[in-house]
């Protein structure tokens, strides 16, 4: 079947065009005429709000599709295991103390100021108190199968790591001068809430969302990864950096953990992809500062994903998802 | 998917198949009506739903045809669908019937025990 729209389409075929072309060809081959029936059908007499909802209902649907988020894709069903890890983990990194985490002092710092401040420091202070009262919602709605809310919530604590990066990128620190190297550093402290946060955003909606105790413990198992893995960095300090093979085994673990999603076996492939983002930033970070330099670095990350690409290849098995018509 | 209660959009696609095969639109329409049209499902969430129950083998592609000029495909349930349907059925029946039960009961002061 091909892609006609209907005749008199208007705006809502503008609408439907801009989001069929987020589908995968294949499927928009199959099924695009399919969609478009079924979309001029539900939106004719509706208005403008209607009609863009459904066009952005049907948008995220081919975006889903596009990047294997769905819940029958192995990257989907990846996430939806991962969500309760997820949620465990950010709620982990954010418990300072006994990990000597300079983060702490910001905390501290960021309480005690109070609402006498400029405008885009009262901004970075209530984010950098959101960082930690909203994992804690995160993790509780989490606990209580509210994924909807969990959800909602990921996606707030990735916002509020952009905008402590926007508060980096144009505001001095205190106490020293704009550098780019202070820039980076803030940036890759924030990577497990960016990363964490998106992660858990984008995670599909499955046909049984709350697994009930399972999850608790889930959740109860990454939150004491994720301060375990927080005191093993001994916190996200400079002064404090990783030596020998521990900023290594921290990267490479949790990336040979998520390999096994290619054999279909989630549990450990979330274990892992819940870990990565505490760890990769920092070790990075780490094996940069041993090594002197990016470009030291890139040979032995040119190693790692030789290293890392047959692996993936090896253990995998075909998992192309075929867009056939009929089941079975 | 027997082990948990299933989701009711779920639910209700199972339903609307459950007397005939139907299209994506006549589906939409027919969730709206049997949920009293508390549950609307968008085109891009039906064709997730749809997608997933054919890869559970839930729901099968009856009829592929032009209708009009239009692009129509015609969905129904498998035979597995249609158990899965009947046990989802059974154990609302039981949880409703329990309640009906207990409604009926004689009415006691808030707070007492039984």
């Amino acid at each position: 079947m091909s892609v006609a729209l209907p005749p008199g389409a208007g705006r809502a075929g503008v609408a439907l065009r801009t989001a069929l072309a987020l589908y995968p060809a294949c499927y928009r081959r199959d099924r695009g005429a399919e969609l478009a029936e079924v979309f001029a059908d539900s939106t004719a007499g509706s208005g403008r709000l209607a009609t863009a909802r459904e066009a952005l209902d049907l948008a995220a649907y081919g975006l889903r599709l596009r990047t294997g988020l769905t819940d029958t894709a192995i990257g989907g069903r990846l996430l939806v295991a991962a969500a309760p890890l997820l949620a465990g983990t950010l709620l982990g990194v954010g418990v300072f103390p006994g990990t000597g985490d300079w983060r702490a002092f910001r905390v501290t710092d960021a309480a005690r100021a109070g609402t006498d401040v400029s405008g885009s420091l009262l901004v970075e202070n209530l984010a950098v108190l959101g960082l930690v009262v909203v994992p804690l919602l995160l993790a509780v709605a989490a606990a209580l199968g509210a994924w909807r809310a969990a959800r909602s919530l990921g996606a707030v604590v990735a916002l509020l790591g952009v905008a402590r990066i926007w508060y980096a990128a144009f505001h001095q620190p205190s106490g020293g001068e704009w550098s780019g190297w202070f820039f980076g550093y803030e940036v890759t402290a924030l990577v497990p809430h960016l990363l964490g946060g998106l992660l858990l955003a984008v995670a599909p909606t499955g046909p049984v969302d709350s697994r009930g105790r399972a999850d608790r413990l889930l959740v109860l198992a990454g939150a004491a990864t994720g301060f375990a893995v927080t005191r093993a960095q001994g916190g996200y300090d400079t002064r404090n950096l990783m030596d020998g093979w521990w900023p290594v085994a921290l990267l490479l673990l949790p990336l040979l953990l998520v390999l096994f999603a290619a054999r279909d076996r989630l549990l450990p492939a979330a274990l892992g992809l819940a870990v990565l983002p505490l760890t990769a930033a920092f070790s990075l970070f780490s094996l940069w500062e041993q090594v002197g330099g990016i470009w030291r670095l890139a040979p032995g990350v040119a190693v790692v994903a030789l290293v890392l690409v047959p692996a993936a290849r090896l253990l995998g098995r075909p998992t192309r998802r075929r867009f056939t018509s009929r089941a079975g | 998917m027997t082990e948990r209660a299933m989701q009711e959009p779920t639910l209700l696609l199972l339903t609307a198949l459950a007397d005939a095969p139907r299209h994506g639109y006549a589906l939409i329409q027919e969730v709206d009506a049997i949920s009293g049209g508390r549950v609307k499902l968008r085109t891009g969430t039906l064709y997730g739903a749809l997608d997933r129950l054919l890869q559970q083998g839930l729901i099968e592609v009856a009829a592929e045809e032009i209708v009009d000029g239009r692009a129509r495909r015609t969905y129904a349930l498998t035979g597995s669908g249609r158990d899965v349907l009947a046990t989802e059925a059974e154990r609302l029946r039981t949880v409703a019937a329990e309640a009906q039960r207990r409604l009926g009961g004689a009415v006691r002061p808030r707070g007492a025990t039984a």
